[in-house]
Order: structure tokens, then C-alpha cells, then sequence
């Protein structure tokens, strides 16, 4: 047990816990909250494997004065620190689970520099959102504006009603609650900037360039990343499986958690 | 109707859960975990325009706008199963008239006897006239602070900028600056040197501009009197060959914006961005108003310089000035003190200049001190200093020499000043009357008394017949130096 945290454990918040001796595995949350939403995906894969969590820098666990508006202001920037983490772990053979935004980042990473990764396990993938010539990514560019829009709504509305909880008001009964609510409280000017970065980015060229096993896993209907983005990935990526769970929407690890652990499960026996 | 049949009718409905539900002052409906409407309530029906067999058996989030879909899927249902309950969260409803609803919606998993959520419950309220009123505020807040950070951006840079005192710095905080400004991936500043190539004064290299197989893209760069946004799909960057550079350096938009002075580009300042990004005219009229600040900080440093040479070098010859003289001989003693080194200052008077003058005519003279000059620089070791003193006098900085690489020297000068004149000052002839102030080196001399001595020496030198040295020894401890016969 190292006695010191390195300091990329620090600043991405990483976690470790699980079989001492088993095969890494990385899991890599999306926009919209942190690590926790992993709680219920885990305990499937403790006593076979060494499991590694972390939060992206931004993200609430994180030290988020790391955050560099310029260094995360395309999804590079969190490819370097998975990269780093991965070096900082020294850990090889590895499988990346990565969700939504986190896959592209688990395919830029190994992309640099496949030498750790063992399997890349894809969680509703989508390397454009918005709509091209010959590519239909579910979205127009104007969708991201309103979403981007609803989300200032959103901070504006909590301004107020979010205020005593980021205080950290000791005198808060629901402690619990407060906690859960937090994991998902980012700064709002980083989480738009998040949000932009997600949901403008175009790593549509990166696929064909993947040469480490890759699981993609869609769910049935999911509009952030619909079915037809799904095959594009399969296609895009030479020799990947495609799995698409029953369960629906884009969040299986929250929804539908026993049905994603076993599917990773299957894909890596 | 009577007081008792209302009364009655007023019971009946308040008593029905029935009538509750279905007419309750919000919209209501029930999903499965996986989002899929089981019921919904008269009111939501009402404000949507929907009819209930429409809603039924669909997804909610369909019924969302596209952006309000991303965001119900990706933090209000992440919050919402986490924490089991999620509360006035902004949305956009889209009516059966195809017309936007916007509602603030507080949502609920229900959950079984042994805790497993087996339905989401969710209220919905009309937000109508509170978020036409918040969009406009945040509207209006957003252009207040976009021109706010624009203000304070350029007010900062005029001042950093102003504070700049060398191109480096002044480079640097351009980089800074943009770097604020638009959170590029990369920045680099480059600036034109004085023989007419680009140089990085800032920040990192630009892809591998300068190492690209056409090395006239960089300087057609340069030559582009204004701002160029290139993305690595655009054809500008097909044509610049500068697609494949962008590929490898992970670049996908590139802003070079020049830094113009007048019409004249004095280098430019680069941006990378790791993801395509599209500029406004605001964006564009920023980046070119940092560009134009710190082109003419750049111009005001470069004329200080320009300036500060022209008070340290002769404008005749070339040579150091005697500001540069005295500065240079000053740090010269210093050093000479500290390692225990001997130096020595030459003090060069020219024989018969005064006649040229007078005879040819002053541009014919000055072309003779400017000969002689040049002939003086190319005798003198490397790393001598050759100064022009005034009028016909020159001096000679010689640090770390002993006795005789300092007699060798004066030679090698008297020789050279001995050399038969060109041009119309053929028929001239000019010697060199030298006086020499050796320092052996150790304890403190003031640079006055070197250029007394050797000042000193070369007169007794020209007392004594002219074109020879006279060599005196400066010493701390000695009241009088010591001084040796002239030679010839």
C-alpha cells in the first residue's frame, strides 16, 4: 500500500479497491456527475478484479483547480490525464469502461498509446452528436445551444435553492442527501465548458485508428446515442462487438446495472 | 342549486383521490425505471394538447426538445437514481401543436418493500412566464459579462503590455492574454527578426510551421495582412499544406492573426484549439485588437532599442561610443579586480588627421576615420573593444592581457594605422601616437584614472616624436605610475 498519493491520484480523485491481484479494470464516468455513478456496476467485478475509479478534473472529488480551460477544451486534454493515471497506476492489460463522453477519451487515449490498455469496453459511445453529411448523429447544432441554455436555466434556478447546500451547512439533517446531491454539483462555468466539449467534439476519425479490443454497449433506445450511432462505432472500429442491453435510455449503469456488469462480464471471459 | 347540494358536490370532489389526481394544479405523470409513461393526469393532458393513448407507452424524453433531452439523460436522471428524488429542474415540453412548453419538473423513484425502485413519479409545473422572464435575464447577463471580460481583457493587456519593457515579456503576456481569451490548446507568438524570419518570442511552436516541407507557407503566413481561421477540413488548409501538420499535432482550428503595425506585419500570434471552433466578429475583432496592442508596444520597445543603440555606438564608424566605452571599461576594471587579471585601456591619437580635414575637407576626412576604424577593429584580438573616443581619438578595451600581448597589440594598431590611404586621401599620410594604462590587476582603480592615464601617456607619446607607445602601469598602492620610455 503506498503511504503518499501521487499526485495525479490527487487531482483525478482515483480510488482502488477490489482483488489485489486481479486484471485492472478502469472505470470513467461521463458528463453530468462523477464516479459515483458507478456504485452499483462495481461489486459485480471485485473479487476477479483490481477496480480503479476516478473523477475527471472538473468533476465534483476532483481538485478542480487543475482545471485549464485551454487544456480541457478538447477532449485531449482528459485523454492525457487517463494516460497519466494509467502510467501513474503502472498497470497493463487493462480494461477501460468508459460512459458516454468517456469512451471517445478511452479511444484517444489508446490511440496514443495502447500499451496499458487490454480492452476497451465503449458505454453508449457517440463520436458526433450532431448531424453530418452522410452521418446522423441524432442532433443539430442548435439543440447543443438550447441544451447549453437549459443548463444556465438549471444553475440559475439553484442559485437560490442550490446556495445552503454548497455551503456546507453543518447543520444540514439530511447529510445523505447532501452528499448524493453533490456528486453530481459541478462549477457552472465548468460544466458548460464540459458540455461544449462533449457535445461539439467530432472523433468520427479516431475509430478506424483503434487496434485494441473494443466492446461497445448500446442501450435499446437511447437518444443521446441512438442505434444508429452504435453500428457506425461497431463499423467504424474493425473487429469490435456489438451489445445492445434490454434496458433503455443512457444511463444503464444507474438503470440498469446487473444487465451492464454482466455484459462486460461475458465480453472479457 | 341550493347551499346543501354544493356543499355536497364540494365534499364529493375533494373526496375523490380520482378527481385529485386527474385535476390537480400540476401536470403529473408516472414512468417505468426505464422511462416509459404508465399514466398520466387530465391536467398534463390540457397543457400539452396531447391525448392520453398519445402519451402512454412512449418515452418521456421523447416528449422533450433535443437539448433537454441531453440534459434530462444526462444529470436529471444520473441525480434522480442516485439520490432518488430530483427537484425543479428547468425543461422544454414540446406541445401536440408542435409549440414549446417550458416546465420545471420534480421527480421521484418509488420504490418496493425491499427497496427496489420500480417507478418514477414526476411533477410537472408550467414555467412558462418564469423562464421567458429568467432566458431574458440570462440573455442580457450573458452579453453583460461577455463585454465585461472583453473590457477587462483589454484593459489588463494595454497596462501589462504597456509595462513590457522587453520583446520577450511583451510576448509573453500576448500569449497570456489570448490564452484567457479563448482557452486555445496552444499558443505561439512569433515575431520577425530583423532578417526577415519568424521567430517563437512565446508559448510553444505552432505545429511544426517552421519544419513544414513548404517553408513558404510560414512566411505567406506573414504576408497575409489579416486575421486567417483555418479548419483542418477547410480548403485554406488543403492549400496552405498545412492539413496534415494539423492531423499529427492533434489540431483541429488554427487562428494566425497577424501583428500589424500600419500596414507592416511584425509577426504573429497563433492558436491552436484540440476541437474545431467557430469565432464571431466580436471574437475575431478581439483577437485582432490584442494583436494591434501589442504590435504597437512591440514598435515602441523596438524604437527604445533602436534609440538606446544609437547613444552607444558612433554613428560615423560604428564603433562603441564613448557612453559604451566608459560603461564597458568600468565592468572591465571590475572583473579585472575580482579574478586578479591583468587589462589594459589603449588611448589611439592620430598624427596628421587634422591636415586631411583641413585640406580634403571633412567628408573626406570622415572617410579616413571610418577606414581607420574598420582597420583598428581587425587587428585587435577577438573580444577587444574598439571605441571611437572623439574626433580623431580611438581607444582600445584589451581585458585579460599581460605586458606583452599588450605591446603586440599596440604594434599590430600602429601598423595598421600606418597603411597607405585609398582614395582621395591616397596622397595622406597618418600615424598613431598611443599611450597605454596597464592594470596588473587587484585592488581598485576607478575607470576616470585608466582614461586619465592612458590619455596622459598618449600625449607624452606625441611630445616625445609621435608614432609611438608610451605605456605607464596603473596601480592602487603606487602615488605615481609607473611609466615606461616610449618606444617606436
Amino acid at each position: 500500500m503506498p503511504s503518499e498519493i501521487s499526485a495525479v491520484s490527487r487531482r483525478n480523485n482515483v480510488t482502488a479497491m477490489g482483488n489485489p491481484n486481479g486484471r485492472a479494470i478502469v472505470f470513467a464516468h461521463g458528463f453530468g456527475c462523477n464516479q459515483h455513478v458507478w456504485r452499483h456496476v462495481t461489486p459485480a467485478f471485485l473479487a476477479e478484479f483490481r477496480v480503479y475509479l476516478f473523477d475527471h478534473v472538473g468533476a465534483r472529488g476532483s481538485d478542480t483547480s487543475a482545471y485549464n480551460f485551454g487544456k480541457y477544451d478538447s477532449l485531449h486534454g482528459y485523454a492525457d490525464d487517463l494516460l497519466e493515471i494509467l502510467d501513474d497506476l503502472d498497470v497493463t492489460d487493462a480494461v477501460f469502461v468508459g460512459h458516454s463522453v468517456s469512451s471517445m477519451v478511452g479511444v484517444l487515449a489508446a490511440n496514443r498509446d495502447s500499451s496499458r490498455f487490454g480492452a476497451l469496453v465503449l458505454v453508449g459511445p457517440s463520436p458526433r452528436y450532431i448531424n453530418a453529411v452522410g452521418y446522423e448523429g441524432g442532433f443539430e447544432e442548435e439543440d447543443i445551444h438550447a441544451m447549453l441554455d437549459d443548463l444556465d436555466s438549471n444553475y440559475f434556478g439553484w442559485s437560490s435553492a442550490m446556495a445552503p447546500l454548497m455551503m456546507g451547512n453543518a447543520e444540514q439533517p439530511e447529510l445523505g442527501a447532501e452528499l448524493t446531491e453533490n456528486f453530481c454539483t459541478t462549477a457552472p462555468t465548468i460544466a458548460r465548458h464540459f458540455a461544449r466539449v462533449t457535445f461539439l467534439s467530432d472523433n468520427r476519425e479516431d475509430l478506424p485508428l483503434v487496434t485494441t479490443p473494443t466492446l461497445i454497449v448500446q442501450c435499446a433506445s437511447d437518444i443521446v446515442a441512438p442505434a444508429a450511432v452504435g453500428r457506425y462505432v461497431h463499423e467504424q472500429i474493425a473487429g469490435s462487438t456489438l451489445v445492445t442491453l434490454a434496458a433503455t435510455g443512457h444511463i444503464p449503469n444507474l438503470s440498469a446495472p446487473d444487465e451492464l456488469a454482466a455484459a462486460i462480464l461475458a465480453y472479457l471471459e | 342549486m341550493s347551499e346543501d347540494d354544493s356543499a355536497g358536490s364540494q365534499r364529493e370532489i375533494e373526496n375523490s383521490l380520482e378527481h385529485l389526481y386527474e385535476h390537480a394544479p400540476c401536470g403529473h405523470l408516472s414512468t417505468t425505471v426505464d422511462g416509459i409513461i404508465i399514466r398520466v393526469n387530465e391536467t398534463l393532458l390540457k397543457w400539452t394538447g396531447y391525448r392520453r393513448e398519445e402519451l402512454v407507452g412512449q418515452s418521456f424524453v421523447s416528449f422533450l426538445r433535443p437539448g433537454s433531452q441531453l440534459l434530462f439523460e444526462t444529470r436529471y436522471l444520473a441525480v434522480l437514481h442516485l439520490r432518488g428524488e430530483a427537484t425543479e429542474v428547468a425543461l422544454s415540453l414540446r406541445r401536440s401543436n408542435g409549440k414549446t412548453l417550458p416546465i420545471l419538473i420534480n421527480g421521484m423513484v418509488i420504490t418496493d418493500d425491499q427497496g427496489v425502485p420500480r417507478a418514477i413519479r414526476t411533477a410537472i409545473f408550467d414555467s412558462n412566464k418564469r423562464q421567458e422572464y429568467e432566458r431574458e435575464l440570462l440573455s442580457s447577463r450573458r452579453l453583460a459579462e461577455a463585454s465585461e471580460v472583453r473590457v477587462r481583457l483589454l484593459q489588463n493587456a494595454s497596462s501589462t503590455f504597456a509595462a513590457a519593457t522587453t520583446e520577450t515579456a511583451l510576448a509573453d503576456e500576448l500569449a497570456r492574454s489570448t490564452r484567457e481569451a479563448f482557452a486555445p490548446s496552444k499558443v505561439s507568438v512569433y515575431l520577425l527578426n530583423d532578417q526577415g524570419t519568424l521567430e517563437l518570442a512565446s508559448g510553444e511552436p505552432a505545429l511544426e510551421l517552421m519544419q513544414l516541407p513548404d517553408p513558404g507557407t510560414a512566411q505567406a503566413l506573414v504576408r497575409a495582412p489579416h486575421t486567417m481561421i483555418v479548419s483542418r477540413a477547410d480548403a485554406t488548409a488543403e492549400s496552405l499544406g498545412l492539413t496534415n501538420a494539423m492531423r499529427s499535432a492533434r489540431v483541429e482550428t488554427l487562428t494566425i492573426v497577424p501583428l500589424l503595425e500600419g500596414a507592416k506585419s511584425l509577426g504573429l500570434l497563433i492558436s491552436s484549439f484540440g476541437r474545431s471552433r467557430k469565432f464571431d466578429a466580436t471574437d475575431t475583432e478581439l483577437h485582432e485588437s490584442l494583436a494591434r496592442q501589442a504590435a504597437h508596444v512591440l514598435t515602441r520597445i523596438r524604437l527604445q532599442r533602436q534609440l538606446e543603440r544609437l547613444a552607444l555606438y558612433d554613428q560615423l564608424t560604428g564603433l562603441a561610443s564613448r557612453r559604451l566605452i566608459r560603461r564597458r571599461l568600468a565592468d572591465a576594471l571590475d572583473s579585472s579586480q575580482v579574478h586578479r587579471r591583468a587589462m589594459a585601456l589603449i588611448f589611439v591619437d592620430l598624427d596628421g588627421f587634422k591636415s586631411i580635414n583641413d585640406e580634403l575637407g571633412h567628408i573626406v576626412g570622415d572617410g579616413v576615420l571610418n577606414e581607420i576604424g574598420s582597420r583598428l577593429s581587425s587587428v585587435v584580438r577577438r573580444g577587444d573593444m574598439v571605441g571611437r573616443f572623439g574626433g580623431d581619438e580611438f581607444v582600445v578595451i584589451c581585458e585579460d592581457a599581460g605586458p606583452e600581448a599588450v605591446d603586440s597589440i599596440a604594434e599590430r594598431l600602429h601598423a595598421a594605422i600606418r597603411e597607405p590611404l585609398t582614395g582621395r586621401a591616397s596622397q595622406a599620410k597618418v600615424t598613431g601616437s598611443i599611450g597605454v594604462a596597464f592594470y596588473p590587476g587587484g585592488g581598485q582603480i576607478h575607470s576616470g584614472l585608466m582614461l586619465e592615464q592612458a590619455d596622459e601617456a598618449m600625449y607624452r607619446s606625441k611630445r616625445a616624436g609621435k608614432n609611438r607607445t608610451v605605456t605607464v602601469t596603473v596601480t592602487p598602492e603606487a602615488g605615481q605610475p609607473a611609466s615606461r620610455p616610449p618606444t617606436d
